[in-house]
């Protein structure tokens, strides 16, 4: 037994007797939720055998002997040498005193408990008569917050005094002159300062400038920056604060390298795509997110005041814990939780007033008329009276001032935290009312928080808990009502409805709406309530060796509501509905988490390890019913039993996923990293059970040259780490049940007697059906330079997605499609990131402090392949022929804009001869003679750069965030400059191609459109690049005499402006458009790939003026 | 034992925490069972056709895609059969009347949605032919069920091989994606299956159903479509012997005095109808989209027909020969054709459109065109916008006994000349628009002439004429000759590749053994 290794690891009980015990435990809380545990199990004698161990390693076996709890300063215990023990059924207070023989060290056995505490009676040897010792007294605070910091450490250097601050941050320490006194607090700089007597002092510690310290959460965990081997971006709380939006993942735009949010316009709860390191898929792209622990479909319901950080898993090393539902990235958020300390109180309150960023210029009525004529002219066709003889020069409808205009923004945050030793808690709660800026759309939240944690002797209960009611009331015309016809009026009170119209011919039209009135009629709303968090409870087994149980929920009804009246604008379509229709469904969902994991992490010298084995086990079952409904005897009756027809629908969902994981780090001096990943998952969507099973592992290495002792030692490269991965990812983000070919029930018939059901085959599924994946490799750097006032974070990824899901056609004559799902299709991403951060602290407290950090994202994403057979993929569709905007093909990135080019318009009929033209005249485009590629929707760059500031009481926050290099294709000028139907036009039309105008680059004004110049061209391409001032906020902090006499701790005053200044030569709305609002599809079409950038009817972002006050008491 | 744990080879830590950990694969493996979830919203191929009540649901998926938005609901019943015609002249209107227009290519959507509904009554009719003899129920239910399962393959081959000319003949229901890739058949094998479907369906189909089951196909929709089949086939006797058992039918089937009642709402199934189709729709608008849950089976075709004004889509106009052949003649009493009427629009006194007058819902130079006013549903006054999607309940008469009777003429002027039943069915057809009988002691050619004259009054714009002019083979010099017919587009008819439509560039890519059309 003299193996060192063996009393290293304190190794003193026969291991089978510990394991049953440890097992039966396990199984006991696995299988029961139920904690039964006997302290009978412990022992009063103590036996032992150590030699040459820590003190620390020697108090920790009898404490697990014998259950006694040893409660002590640990630098006293750190400090004593190593200790040497033998005993046999020693009774404890024998065991104890023979520990400490030799040592400085008194103790009291009190029940249960053993006090040990600084041998106060000089040594025995004690010759020299030292200088009288002083007492030194002061306060520790926070420089940042002012707030005192709980549990400074206060030590006199190389005595090993030591004390810590109480909760007020008041410490007392005794010295003597002229030592050296060193405060230090995790996180913060250390402060040292010589002793001397005299008044007490302040000592204001300053935040570390270095994060390498910081934990980061990695799921299933969390670790310190720096031994960090994946690519892991993380945003605090902090860092979000400044920008007012509704959904928290908006707030990551231009925060993080490598991830890509893009907006879809500004509609109030519009959820913007989030794309971590470029889409792999051509369907859902989406990443993970993860809250707490329990796996989330959006932050959508979260209040942004709750979050703590974010943290952002990219490459498969960092994601591959998360297996196959991790090739998009994982979003990691954590939430507040309190701190120990006096009870904390929060208010916040924040109102702004919203307004159109940018307008477009439209005709006038008599301008309009004249357009219209004009093109009737060209068309050889009749023009229509009431642009005629039958012009109303009393009507002139600003269709735009009508439906875009100021709106309000009120955004208010309460919240309680606080705790002790053992149990801590964070209350909060949210108001959120976002009116849009467009007319009759509105988005409010209230949101409830409770997270909690408890410690009770080797257990620890963390529970966090989300309730949250979302409120929507879009407006679904948005796009479509500021182009109206300015010889429209509004209102006619003696239409149903009382909105005006226009009979199409008369107005010289196909088809005229008043869309605006549509959308004031209708009535639409969907409430969200969502009950959200989950449960841990973690037990250390034995040192280092951790159990946690985790159970999750999500819980959420979802109702929606479409309710449409009856009215009559005019006879052309789409303006008339002579029945009040209602649409309504409920669909409840809940999903339910189950996770073991075992985490075991360790230090033995220079070596470091972790390790980590767990089960988790998700279910989700959705269940919706709805109906739709017409004929009301009154349209003040909007439910379904008031109709007198009506139709039910309604489905289940069900999906189930079940996983085993495990990962092993290891570190040797901080210096050489290795990380290893696996996760199998098991999923329901996939045949059973041949193709159930998927495995992602991954690995990864990390290298700290600035460890070396061959490094040289200066303050220019103070930190490097080098770091590589190479993983594998996947993606189940498919529907469920597509692998069953099921019998389709909606193959009925009428006959004359009433309709009969038919029941057919309509569709086929493929069983063969897997995972998507893909492969990630890594190589990044970590830098801190300056002594870490620069801190560098570079990557360089490569991504190669495989098994895509694409269609493949399959005979259409078979009967059932014409398609087929398969594992077809690869796409590469390949791209840079590089995040910048440069911290300038002041000279003296209160000084000019500023930080800069700027984040900038490149990404090359390529269809690699499609598969055999399957068809370039098109999409974006644009006008109402359904014409479209993009290809997706191999060479070329996902959703490429694809048409022909404009040449120019052709002057003389000799022209259109020579290209063999029969169709067009002069006036029209000259087209390119065979379509072909426009360009990308994808940015080159992306970027952000945020610069922060305080002097005195003074903050300043500035956030600009831009992408570069992307086109966008704006459809507006399908229907807004010329060529589609009834429209209101922008006044570029003034510039079309007449005899008499004959230096243009627009075509002929034209309704019938024979030349076909509506096609796809680069006539709508347009560039999209732009620099946005998202943010710019100014702060005052009240001073604290000010504040103490209003009897709140802080006060922090600040206007805010959002969206302030843009730079960009796109000629619409907004350069932001993200995935193109699709009212076929829904509020959010998130997963249409294939038209993003493609700005059918965007809603405009909103400049926002807002101010608030932050108050804590 | 003891031994061993005393003296651990490894640390004990790592021993636990290795142990813990298969405990946890093992609570994984346990559960896998809960990874096998099944659909629970619908039916799994397997558990179906057991029962007498699966063969009839089976039987009336059968039916289902006749009345869709891609079926007769709008693509077959008008873009891609009325619009084809040497008799209507269409507005350009890219990728909704290139059919029509002469500009329709391989991946042109209307097109490949027709081709798919036929092709899936084709699947679903095999699969009842397949499975239900092998059902034990009811004899004679058995029999009906796969007399109409019959009748609706053969009707939807005959589409298929007179629009797309070459077509694969599947006949068995597809157990494997794989047993689709097939080379296309000859036509006289399509056209024998035709046959051989028709005569099975006329055996087993009863004469009339329960006033309930109207739509359903009976032995007179058999008979009337084994006759057209072998009309089409040019077996002029066979033809004419078929047809002949119609006529000789009259308790069964009468020409209704009103003609115009053959294309309203009120006049659905009369006793002039062989078979229609059955639309029906609810007050709120949808597409009817095929195999969808959806209530609408409106007729969603009208405004590709309804003049300019009253719909949003291209529509057509009617050609100038069309009007001239029915203000050439005359009826007994010295007025207008009342087919005239009932077919056409134009400017006359008291014309309307609708609710409003011609004169005053047309104005310029569409005052000077006639339109199409047959199938247009003028009695709603309702606020519904006329030429809106899928209101219209008016049925579309697939077969009825004027046709029949003109066919009959046809075939027996073919198979022995101009003889007194000729006479007769032609008389009888024109009798009922009051119109006189044609001249005694024609020839054979100009009776066929008289014939073919007597096709354009009596079914223009039923969708028949695109289907006449290929029989007879003279699509290629009508369209050729007459460029003018399509002077709204300026389409140009291509000999040797407009006859038929292109079959949908998707089959062609998916199996490389199809072989496009000529031309395309």
């Amino acid at each position: 037994m003299q193996n060192p290794i063996t009393c290293q690891w304190n190794f003193t009980h026969p291991p089978f007797a510990k394991l049953l015990r440890i097992m039966r435990f396990l199984i006991v809380i696995q299988l029961a939720f139920c904690l039964q545990l006997s302290a009978n199990g412990y022992s009063q004698k103590v036996t032992l055998r150590l030699k040459d161990v820590s003190l620390e390693t020697a108090l920790t076996a009898i404490k697990q002997q014998t259950g006694y709890v040893f409660f002590y300063n640990y630098n006293l215990v750190r400090e004593a040498g190593p200790v040497s023990v033998e005993l046999k059924n020693a009774n404890m207070e024998e065991a104890v005193r023979q520990t400490l023989k030799g040592l400085p060290i008194d103790f009291v056995i009190e029940k249960k408990t053993v006090v040990l505490s600084r041998r106060t009676a000089p040594p025995a040897n004690y010759a020299q008569d030292p200088p009288p010792p002083i007492t030194i007294s002061g306060t520790v605070i926070n420089g940042e917050t002012r707030q005192p910091l709980q549990g400074a450490t206060v030590a006199v250097k190389g005595t090993g005094a030591v004390t810590t601050t109480n909760e007020s941050g008041a410490f007392e320490i005794s010295a003597e002159p002229n030592q050296m006194i060193v405060v230090s607090y995790v996180g913060f700089q250390e402060y040292t300062f010589k002793a001397t007597a005299g008044k007490p002092i302040s000592i204001e510690l300053k935040i570390k400038p270095s994060s390498l310290n910081d934990m980061v959460v990695i799921g299933y965990g969390s670790a310190r920056k720096r031994d960090i081997t994946g690519a892991v971006a993380s945003v605090k709380g902090d860092d979000l604060k400044n920008v007012t939006a509704a959904d928290a993942s908006s707030l990551l735009q231009g925060k993080a390298a490598g991830v890509v949010v893009q907006n879809s316009g500004g509609a109030p709860g519009q959820a913007p795509a989030v794309v971590i390191r470029g889409s792999g898929t051509f369907g859902n792209d989406q990443p993970l997110y993860v809250i707490d622990g329990m796996i989330a479909s959006s932050m959508a319901s979260i209040n942004p005041a709750d979050i703590a950080s974010i943290d952002v898993l990219k490459d498969a090393s960092a994601a591959a814990i998360y297996g196959s539902r991790a090739a998009n990235g994982v979003v990691l958020v954590t939430t507040k939780s309190g701190a120990s300390g006096d009870v904390k109180i929060s208010f916040g309150a924040k109102y702004g007033s919203q307004s159109p960023a940018h307008k477009l210029k439209f005709l006038n009525a008599r301008q309009y008329a004249d357009w219209n004529n004009q093109a009737h002219d060209n068309d050889g066709t009749p023009r229509g009276p009431l642009n005629d003889s039958q012009f109303n020069p009393n009507i002139n409808t600003d269709w735009q001032s009508l439906s875009l205009g100021r709106a309000p923004l009120a955004d208010y945050n309460m919240s309680l935290s606080g705790g002790g030793q053992y149990a801590r808690f964070y209350l909060s709660g949210e108001y959120f009312d976002q009116k849009g800026i467009v007319v009759d759309s509105r988005y409010k939240r209230y949101a409830l928080r409770a997270n909690s944690s408890f410690t009770k002797g080797k257990f620890r209960l963390i529970e966090a808990l989300a309730v949250s009611r979302s409120i929507n009331n879009p407006n679904t015309y948005f796009g479509r009502e500021r182009g109206e016809l300015p010889i429209m009026p509004v209102y006619d009170s003696t239409k149903l409805g009382g909105f005006a119209g226009l009979e199409p011919a008369a107005a010289g039209v196909n088809r005229i709406i008043n869309w605006y009135g549509r959308a004031l009629l209708d009535d639409n709303l969907y409430t969200t309530d969502q009950a959200f968090g989950n449960l841990g409870l973690e037990f250390e087994i034995i040192k280092g060796l951790k159990y946690k149980m985790n159970l999750g929920l999500d819980y959420s009804v979802y109702h929606s509501y479409d309710y449409s009246p009856a009215f009559f604008m005019s006879t052309s379509q789409e303006a008339s509905q002579d029945q009040s229709t209602l649409n309504e469904s409920f669909t409840r969902s809940l999903t339910t988490l189950v996770e073991h994991t075992l985490n075991y992490s360790r230090s033995f010298g220079d070596h470091r390890i972790e390790l980590l084995a767990g089960y988790t086990a998700q279910k989700s079952n959705a269940r919706s019913v709805g109906a739709t409904a017409d004929t009301y005897a009154s349209p003040l009756l909007r439910v379904v039993d008031a109709a007198s027809n009506r139709l039910a629908n309604g489905n289940l969902q069900e999906a189930a996923l079940q996983s085993i994981l495990g990962r092993l780090s290891y570190s040797y001096q901080s210096k050489y990293l290795v990380t290893a990943t696996i996760r199998r998952d098991g999923s329901s969507k996939f045949l059973y059970p041949t193709n159930t099973y998927g495995n992602y592992p991954s690995f990864s290495l990390g290298w700290r040259p600035t460890e070396e002792s061959f490094f040289p030692k200066n303050d220019i490269v103070n930190d490097l780490k080098l770091r590589a991965s190479y993983g594998t990812l996947g993606s189940q983000n498919i529907d469920n049940y597509i692998t069953t070919s099921t019998l389709n029930i909606n193959t009925g018939y009428y006959f004359a007697g009433g309709v009969q059901n038919g029941v057919g085959l309509t569709n086929f599924s493929n069983p063969d059906i897997k995972w998507e994946s893909s492969r990630t490799k890594d190589i990044g750097a970590d830098i801190g330079l300056l002594n870490n006032r620069i801190l560098v974070t570079a990557d360089y990824f490569d991504r190669r997605s495989y098994d895509i899901l694409a269609s493949i056609p399959i005979p259409s004559y078979g009967g059932a499609g014409s398609s087929l799902t398969k594992n077809a299709a690869s796409v590469s991403n390949k791209g840079f990131e590089l995040s910048v951060t440069y911290n300038h602290q002041p000279a003296s407290a209160g000084g000019f402090k500023y930080a800069i950090t700027g984040v900038f994202t490149t990404i090359k994403n390529k269809v690699t392949a499609l598969g055999d057979g399957v068809s370039p993929i098109i999409g974006g569709y644009y006008t109402q022929e359904s014409q479209p905007a993009t290809k997706t093909d191999v060479g070329q990135p996902i959703g490429s804009y694809w048409g022909y080019q404009v040449l120019g318009v052709y002057q003389t009929a000799d022209e259109v001869q020579k290209d063999g033209r029969t169709d067009a005249r002069p006036g029209d485009f000259r087209f390119s003679k065979t379509p072909g590629w426009l360009g990308s929707p994808f940015p080159k760059f992306d970027y952000g750069i945020t610069f922060s500031a305080s002097y005195r009481r003074f903050d300043v926050n500035m956030f600009w965030q831009g992408v570069s290099d992307n086109k966008l294709w704006d459809a507006k000028r399908a229907w807004q400059y010329t060529f589609d139907y009834g429209s209101g036009k922008v006044t570029d039309v003034l510039n079309a191609w007449t005899p008499q105008h004959p230096n243009t680059g627009l075509a002929r004004a034209s309704f019938i459109d024979p030349a076909n110049n509506k096609r796809p061209s680069s006539y709508y391409v347009e560039d999209g690049s732009y620099l946005r001032l998202k943010n710019l906020s100014i702060g005052y902090n009240l001073p604290a005499s000010l504040a103490t006499r209003l009897k709140i701790s802080t006060a922090r005053l600040y206007i805010s402006a959002q969206n302030l200044l843009t730079l960009t030569r796109y000629k619409g709305y907004d350069p932001e458009v993200g995935r193109s609002y699709d009212p076929t599809v829904g509020l959010s079409s998130l997963n249409n790939l294939f038209n993003v950038g493609v700005d059918v009817q965007a809603y405009p972002q909103a400049r926002m003026i807002s101010a608030g006050i932050d108050l804590t008491f | 034992m003891k031994k061993i744990f005393s003296r651990p080879a490894i640390p004990g830590y790592l021993l636990s925490f290795v142990v813990l950990t298969g405990i946890l694969i093992l609570l994984a493996k346990c559960s896998s069972k809960n990874l096998d979830i099944s659909n629970p919203n619908a039916l799994p191929v397997t558990s179906f056709w057991k029962t007498s009540a699966d063969a009839e649901k089976g039987l009336v998926a059968c039916y289902g895609p006749l009345t869709s938005i891609q079926g007769w609901g709008r693509m077959l019943g008008a873009i891609l059969t009325i619009q084809r015609g040497d008799d209507v002249n269409p507005f350009p209107s890219t990728g909704v009347q290139d059919v029509g227009t002469f500009l329709a290519i391989p991946t042109d959507g209307r097109v490949g949605e027709g081709w798919g509904e036929l092709n899936a009554i084709v699947a679903r009719t095999n699969a009842v032919l397949y499975y239900v003899p092998n059902i034990s129920m009811d004899a004679d239910e058995k029999q009906r069920i796969l007399g109409e399962a019959f009748f609706l393959r053969a009707l939807a081959h005959f589409y298929l091989v007179n629009m797309w000319g070459h077509i694969p003949l599947i006949t068995k229901p597809i157990a494997e994606v794989s047993d689709l890739y097939i080379q296309q058949a000859p036509q006289q094998d399509v056209w024998a299956a035709i046959i051989a479907d028709c005569k099975d369906a006329q055996s087993r189909l009863p004469a009339t159903v329960a006033a309930k089951d109207i739509g359903r196909a009976t032995w007179g929709a058999a008979t009337a479509l084994l006759g057209k089949a072998y009309l089409f086939t040019q077996d002029w006797a066979n033809a004419a012997t078929e047809f002949k058992k119609i006529i000789d039918k009259p308790a069964l089937y009468q020409l209704v005095p009103n003609y115009q009642d053959n294309f309203l709402e009120s006049g659905n199934n009369n006793a002039e109808s062989i078979w229609e189709l059955q639309y029906q729709s609810t007050p709120t608008g949808n597409w009817g989209t095929s195999g969808t849950a959806n209530p609408i089976r409106g007729q969603a075709w009208e405004p590709d027909i309804a003049p300019v004004g009253f719909t949003s889509q291209g529509t057509t106009t009617v050609n100038q020969w069309v009007f001239d052949l029915f203000m050439e003649q005359k009826t007994i009493d010295n007025k207008i054709d009342p087919r005239a009427y009932a077919t056409l629009l134009w400017n006359y006194p008291g014309a309307m459109v609708y609710q409003q007058t011609f004169q005053t819902a047309l104005n310029g130079d569409n005052l000077n065109k006639v339109w199409i006013r047959k199938y247009l549903n003028y009695d709603r006054t309702s606020s519904l916008t006329p030429g809106s999607w899928g209101y219209a309940n008016n049925n579309r008469r697939m077969i009825r006994l004027a046709d029949v009777l003109l066919m009959y003429a046809e075939a027996e002027n073919e198979a022995v000349g101009p003889d007194a039943d000729a006479y007769a069915a032609i008389n009888r057809v024109r009798a009922r628009a009051n119109v006189p009988a044609i001249t005694p002691g024609l020839s054979k050619d100009n009776f066929r002439a008289a014939v073919r004259r007597e096709r354009v009054l009596e079914l223009s714009f039923e969708g028949d004429r695109v289907f006449d002019l290929l029989r007879w083979g003279i699509i290629d010099d009508v369209f050729t000759g007459h460029p003018e017919y399509r002077s709204n587009s300026g389409g140009k008819f291509v000999k040797g590749k407009h006859e038929y439509l292109p079959i949908p560039q998707n089959d062609i890519d998916a199996n490389p053994k199809i072989k496009q059309n000529n031309g395309y």
